[in-house]
This record gives C-alpha cells, sequence and structure tokens, in this order.
C-alpha cells in the first residue's frame, strides 16, 4: 500500500471548482495581451477593457484537450520526468538572487560560478530527477539572465530543465538553444528537455509577458507549468481554501489561453501559493499552511486528471539549521505523499531568497527518505515472519538469512554520510552543515564533463556568442 | 454594546484603568487580578448593578469614575463575566477629554466611522483639529505600533487602524485648510513598485503607514520605471524615495533606481529606501539605498530615522 495525503475532502473538490468557474465569469480575468483577448473573443469569451469573462463551458474544454500526461527527456533522450498520475520528482528551487556563502554563513550576491557548482553537485545528486535554473547570476547582465541560466544547465547538465524566461526577447533565444540542444524543433518537440514556468500575477491577472509566454510556448509544444501563487490573506482569501479557489480559477484561466493557442500542448497545473504573514508581510515558504494550501492546490488539479508540480521543501530560516530541516522535511514528506509530480525549491532558505548548495545535498537526504516512505510498506516474501523464524529460530541470526541480503535494499534507504547515524563518538561531533560541506565538496570532484557532439556544443555556442554580442558581453562567466 | 471581561472574582469587583484598557480585579490599589486587556466599548445605558471604577494612570487619570450597568450574563463556572457598560460619567472631567480618548479608541479599533463621527462631533463642540490630531487620533495611531511591534495586533488591525486615520483625517483636514492652517508633514515620500513588478501589498502598507504618521506620501503604483521615479522626486523635491519589489527578478529594478537618480544629480538629496519579500539588508547595502526595512511598520521607523525627525505633530 502506498499512503496517500488528501487534504480536501473529496466532495469539496466540485465545489471548488464551481467558484473557480463562477470566478472566470464574474470578476473574470484580467488579461493585458491583445493577442491573447483576441483568442479569448473569438472562442466564446466576452471581453471587456481588458476584462475576459470565460464562460465554464469554454473552460472545461480547455481542460479537456489538455495532455493528462508528456514526459521529460535527458540529453540521451531516455524519458526521465513523467508528469502525469501520482509520480514524483523533485528539483532544485529557481531564480534566486543570493546563495548563503559557506564559509562567511552570510548571504551574497551569487555569480556564474555559483550556478555552475550548484548545477554540478544536483547533476550528482539522483534524489533530483531535474535541474532548474536555480540562480539569476549577478555578473551576467540582467538583459540576458534567463538565457544565461539556461545555457549553464544545458552546459554542465544532462538531466531535464526546470526554467522560466524573464521576456519574451529572451525566450525565444532560450527556445533556440533547446532546440540546437535536441538538434531540430520537431525533435525537441517529441523529447522536450524543458519545461517553463509562467506566473499569473494575483488575483486573476495575465500581465502582457506572461500571456504571450504562454502562447509562445504553446504554439512551440514546449511544455508550460502554470505557477499561480495567491499569498492567502494578501493576494487572495485568508482561509486557505477560498485561496484554493483563486488558485484554481488562475490556472484554469491560464489553461484556457495556452489551450486556445495549442490545443493539446503540454502543460502543467503548477503553482507557488503561501500564505501572508500577519506579523511581517512575509510570504513564509516553511509554513505548514504554505505546504497545507500548496498540498491542496495540487489536489485539484490531481482531480481533474492533469499533470502537477508545486513549490515545496523551502525555507524560511536564514542558515541551514534545524528550522531549515524541519520545515523542508515536514513539506517534502507531505508533497511525496501527495503525489505531485514535480516539487520545486530544494536547497531554498529564506523564503526563496536564498539559496544554499550545503542544504541542497541535505534536501537530498529528506528528498530520499521522503520517497522512502512514499513507497510504503511492501509485502515481499510468501509468509510474512513465520518461514524467517523457521530458519533463524530463536537465535538472533537474521543478519544471516538469504531474505535478508536478498530484500533489505529494497527496505531500507542508505543515506549518504551527511546522516549521523553512528554510534559512537570519536573526538568532537561534527554538525551537518560541516558534514554537507563535505559532501559537497566530494561531489563536485567526482563530477564529470557533459560530452557534447561537436555539432551540439558548436550550435548552444553560437547561439551564446549571438546574445552575448547583442548585449556587448565580452566574457561569458562559467562556460569554459 | 457588551464586552467581555476575564476575571476570576465572583464579587467585589471593582473596574479601573491600568494605562490604556480597563482592567478588572479586586482592591486594585493593592492587587490587580487582570486576566486580559480589554478594550472598552462604552453603549448606552442600562439596568443593573453598579461597579465603581478607580482611575489608573493614563486615560485613567483622566476619568474620577466609571458606572458599569447590566450584568448582562454570567457564568462562574467558567469563571468569565460578561457587562454592558453605559457610560464614563463626566464627573469633572472636561468633555474634550472624553472625546480625545474616544477618538484614540476609534484609531484602536479601526472603526473608520466612529473615528469620522468623533472628528465632526469634536469639531462642532469646539475640539480645535489639531488637538484632535495630537491628542486623539495620533496616540491610537502610536499605540499600535507599539502593539504590532509586540506581535499584539497583526497587519489587518493595522490596515484598519489607517483606514480610521484617514477617515478622520479627511474632516480634519479641509478643517484645518479652512482655517488657514496645515498639518506640518514629516517628510515627502515616494513610493513605486520596480519595473516589471505589479505587487502592489507591500508597497501600499508602507504608504498607508507612513501618511498615518504623518508623512505626505505619493504611491506611483506599480511597474513604475526609473524615469518616473526621478521625475516625480525632482517635481515634488521628495524627502525619501522607496522602490518595492516581490521578486527576485526585478530587485535589480531598485539599483536601476538609485543609478537614475545619481545620474540626474539628485542622489545626494533623497534617501532611498527599499523593501519586499526577498529583499535583505546585504542588497541595500550592495546597491548602495539609504535603508532597507523588513517590514512596514520599521519601514516608519526608517523613515523618521532617516529625516530625523520626530513623527509629525501638529502645531497650532
Amino acid at each position: 500500500m502506498k499512503p496517500k495525503l488528501e487534504l480536501l475532502d473529496r466532495t469539496l473538490l466540485p465545489r471548488i471548482l464551481e467558484e473557480a468557474f463562477s470566478l472566470l465569469v464574474d470578476p473574470g480575468v484580467k488579461v493585458s495581451t491583445r493577442e491573447a483577448t483576441d483568442l479569448l473573443a473569438s472562442s466564446g469569451a466576452w471581453v471587456e477593457q481588458g476584462i475576459a469573462h470565460i464562460p465554464e463551458a469554454m473552460a472545461r474544454r480547455a481542460l479537456d484537450s489538455a495532455p493528462r500526461e508528456f514526459w521529460l527527456y535527458d540529453r540521451a533522450g531516455q524519458p526521465v520526468v513523467h508528469y502525469g498520475g501520482d509520480e514524483v520528482h523533485f528539483d532544485p528551487g529557481s531564480s534566486c538572487l543570493n546563495i548563503l556563502d559557506p564559509d562567511t554563513l552570510r548571504p551574497r550576491l551569487a555569480q556564474a560560478a555559483d550556478l555552475v557548482r550548484l548545477i554540478q553537485v544536483a547533476e550528482m545528486l539522483p534524489q533530483y530527477a531535474a535541474q532548474s535554473t536555480a540562480i539569476v547570476c549577478s555578473d551576467v547582465p540582467s538583459e540576458i539572465g534567463d538565457f544565461y541560466r539556461l545555457l549553464l544547465v544545458l552546459w554542465y547538465s544532462n538531466k531535464p530543465v526546470v526554467t522560466g524566461a524573464f521576456s519574451a526577447a529572451t525566450l525565444e533565444a532560450m527556445i533556440d538553444l533547446l532546440v540546437a540542444d535536441s538538434g531540430s524543433l520537431e525533435a525537441l518537440k517529441l523529447k522536450p528537455r524543458a519545461v517553463f514556468d509562467v506566473c499569473p500575477s494575483p488575483p486573476l491577472h495575465w500581465t502582457e509577458f506572461a500571456a504571450s509566454n504562454l502562447i509562445a510556448l504553446a504554439r512551440a509544444g514546449i511544455p508550460a507549468e502554470l505557477i499561480s501563487m495567491p499569498l492567502a490573506g494578501a493576494t487572495g482569501p485568508v482561509t486557505l481554501v477560498g485561496s484554493v479557489v483563486q488558485h484554481a480559477a488562475e490556472t484554469i484561466s491560464g489553461m484556457v489561453i495556452h489551450q486556445l493557442a495549442a490545443p493539446g500542448a503540454p502543460v502543467v497545473w503548477g503553482g507557488a501559493p503561501a500564505i501572508f504573514d500577519m506579523s511581517s508581510a512575509a510570504a513564509p515558504m516553511g509554513a505548514i499552511e504554505t505546504a497545507m494550501l500548496d498540498i491542496a492546490c495540487a489536489q485539484v488539479g490531481t482531480s481533474l486528471g492533469l499533470p502537477t508540480q508545486t513549490y515545496l521543501v523551502a525555507s524560511d530560516s536564514k542558515l541551514v539549521d534545524a528550522q531549515a530541516g524541519l520545515e523542508s522535511g515536514m513539506s517534502a514528506m507531505m508533497g511525496a505523499l501527495a503525489g505531485i509530480n514535480m516539487i520545486s525549491g530544494a536547497g531554498m532558505l529564506a523564503s526563496l531568497a536564498c539559496h544554499s548548495i550545503e542544504k541542497l545535498v541535505i534536501d537530498a537526504e529528506v528528498i530520499a527518505s521522503a520517497q522512502r516512505l512514499a513507497a510504503g510498506i511492501e509485502v515481499r516474501t510468501d509468509t510474512l515472519a513465520t518461514a524467517m523464524f523457521t530458519q533463524a529460530g530463536l537465535k538472533s541470526d537474521f543478519l544471516s538469512l538469504k531474505e535478508t541480503r536478498a530484500l533489505f535494499r529494497g527496505e531500507q534507504h542508505f543515506p549518504s554520510a551527511v546522516i549521523d547515524r553512528n554510534s559512537s563518538e570519536e573526538g568532537q561531533p561534527v554538525d551537518i552543515f560541516c558534514r554537507a560541506r563535505r559532501r559537497v565538496r566530494k561531489l563536485l570532484e567526482a563530477y564529470s564533463a557533459i560530452v557534447f557532439t561537436p555539432e551540439c556544443k558548436n550550435a548552444l555556442l553560437a547561439i551564446a556568442s549571438r546574445e552575448a554580442k547583442r548585449i556587448g558581453l565580452e566574457h561569458m562567466p562559467g562556460i569554459s | 454594546m457588551a464586552f467581555q471581561l476575564g476575571f476570576a472574582e465572583r464579587t467585589h469587583e471593582v473596574l479601573y484603568f491600568q494605562r490604556d484598557s480597563l482592567q478588572v480585579g479586586r482592591n486594585p490599589g493593592r492587587r490587580k487580578y487582570t486576566r486580559r486587556k480589554t478594550r472598552v466599548a462604552l453603549g448606552p445605558l442600562g439596568s443593573g448593578g453598579e461597579v465603581r471604577a478607580t482611575p489608573g494612570d493614563s486615560l485613567g487619570s483622566r476619568v474620577s469614575r466609571i458606572s458599569i450597568a447590566s450584568l448582562v450574563n454570567r457564568d462562574l463556572n467558567h469563571r468569565q463575566m460578561f457587562l454592558t457598560a453605559d457610560a464614563i460619567e463626566a464627573g469633572g472631567v472636561p468633555m474634550h477629554e472624553q472625546a480625545l480618548a474616544a477618538m484614540r479608541q476609534s484609531i484602536i479599533d479601526g472603526a473608520p466611522e466612529t473615528a469620522r463621527d468623533l472628528a465632526y462631533s469634536g469639531l462642532a463642540h469646539g475640539l480645535e483639529p489639531f488637538t484632535a490630531i495630537n491628542d486623539g487620533y495620533v496616540p491610537g495611531m502610536q499605540y499600535v505600533g507599539e502593539q504590532f511591534a509586540q506581535r499584539m495586533m497583526f497587519l489587518p488591525d493595522m490596515m484598519a487602524s489607517a483606514e480610521a486615520m484617514r477617515a478622520a483625517m479627511s474632516v480634519l483636514e479641509p478643517e484645518l485648510t479652512k482655517r488657514g492652517a496645515e498639518r506640518p508633514t514629516a517628510g515627502i515620500v515616494i513610493l513605486g513598485t520596480a519595473k516589471g513588478d505589479i505587487h502592489e501589498i507591500g508597497k501600499s502598507l508602507v504608504g498607508t503607514l507612513l501618511a498615518a504618521h504623518g508623512f505626505r506620501v505619493h504611491d506611483l503604483g506599480a511597474d513604475v520605471s526609473s524615469e518616473t521615479f526621478v521625475a516625480k522626486t525632482r517635481e515634488l523635491n521628495a524627502d525619501v524615495v522607496g522602490v518595492s519589489a516581490l521578486l527576485t527578478t526585478t530587485m535589480r529594478g531598485q539599483k536601476s533606481v538609485i543609478e537614475s537618480l545619481e545620474r540626474e544629480g539628485l542622489r545626494s538629496q533623497v534617501k532611498v529606501i527599499i523593501g519586499g519579500a526577498p529583499v535583505t539588508r546585504q542588497w541595500a547595502e550592495e546597491i548602495g539605498a539609504d535603508g532597507y526595512s523588513k517590514d512596514a511598520m520599521g519601514a516608519v521607523t526608517l523613515v523618521q530615522n532617516l529625516l530625523q525627525r520626530e513623527p509629525a505633530h501638529a502645531q497650532s
């Protein structure tokens, strides 16, 4: 039996959708691009002064045409990430400006070299099925900041990528990179390697960039992940279930625009909702209510049979400390039990304002434990215990049984040296952050450079040079 | 209006003011049996037992006697008692003192209609608008700020109080203008969210609180270009420019505003503060901002400190 976490009573789900559909009609959705409002108006929505009022039947058509599953592929063309069903994958959190300096324990502006290290470490950790464009590099001009993150990931990783664009111009260049990486647009469509996050602005607003981004991705056949993020009590209703309704309305409206642009294009019911802290005005990503909200929003998507994503495993702590561990641990467990297809956020601190490579390796242990929990307790033998007792009797000799040797690897997860299970203390105890630092060093030493075909390498470099030249960037940090 | 007092004693209850709230206890001169602070809500006269209040400090020092009527409910098993207040008996205390106390309370309660009505009523009874602001409403806002800092009140309370303040000022400021006076401003602040960012809530909250603390706030809204910040700074000769960003991707817009102010030769004339969920002190230092606050109330203190001025108190 696989354990399952659901926070919404199933009888509540139709009511949530009913109210979400109702919001799409009144007050409707603000859509700030003509291309999208034209699409909506020509398909049955009533559009007035930039507000689209979307009838339920039209919204349901979009939900019907959105695919129930798709895969992301690695560089070798192997399917790695299955969006659909209750499969669970994890990727590092994304778009962070700061990184925790492991020596000073202070956040500092992240640079390309930091992103390279983070990618290399994530590449070595099997818990991360996908990479993310985790860091915005301060030593790269902001005009191509999003493009450059993807370039570095493709340069240093074979894994699929969760990414996102900051502007229409760079989205085009990022698609060029992916096409070069796959060999052709057809190959990319057939075996997509990346999914792009696209965010509505709460409440119920698709900005010009977000809406045009959705349309461009749908038409290119590149998967889009809709990241609705109401802040319960600030940009969304204070009740968790109220914000779930808003999330559903924002996500469905995005799916309508996306599916009108290209019916059947791959799209994910994602999100990063959070509560609004009534004292600090922050969005606490480590709060239990934030995790509950994320799980509940994903449950609505799952109930519709759609692929899901959410943001968990992040912490509000400023250091890699016990708070970071407990917040990340709790939400990773919840996400895994909820069967969410892609769970983003590992490695992140300070309410998503800071990344830590050390936390990323600790979170990998959290994730492994959560995955073990989600796998549940299986029956692996004909009798549950008696046959083994027949052999071992009362001699406490289960260690030498052939069943033990055959089955222990499936029963137990073996953590890395980041987790201290030693019973004896030799010398001064070392805390988990020190152990994580050691593991980061070892992983970086063990990392091997990606092997490209000359065609692929040259094509990526040509696009990178083109973009660098466009903005006058002479040196490309992190590319060697 | 009924209000709940949590107290344990069955008889010989005495109501009295301690600091700013109504307290209940026995023999308050020696020992105070306070279970919780309770806001005073005054209602119509009722009938029932009368309890005398002993003046405490603060508000109490201005009140000689309180009558409480109608023990409307008594649940001694739960050691609670519900009382209905009837009125503060003036007992020789000037009417204005009562009015000022009510004004202060209307801010604490976040009751805009009451605050507005009290402002009209005060003016009708000859209360000076400056007095109403400085001795009635502003102390209420200061109390709310203190409670917020102690996590006894929260942002929704603060927003309601600021709304009540705005309601009162909508009555009092035109009256000041009519009399040829103007409430001195603590400073001119321009606020906006960085280019590319449409999130407004944090910035609007800061604006509301700054306005409630006497600053003249010009809110440029969201998705504001550096050029607009610069133009408005020049136009208004602003003291402070505040740039908010909620997204890590738009934080760089804060740096652009500072760079633009420098380019236009305005940087030395204006203080730049930044805020937003992903913003850190380190980022503020990195981009050369004058200050950063992690929350809205802290932003008020920050601006006050940067301008080295006291919160605005009107002077007649």
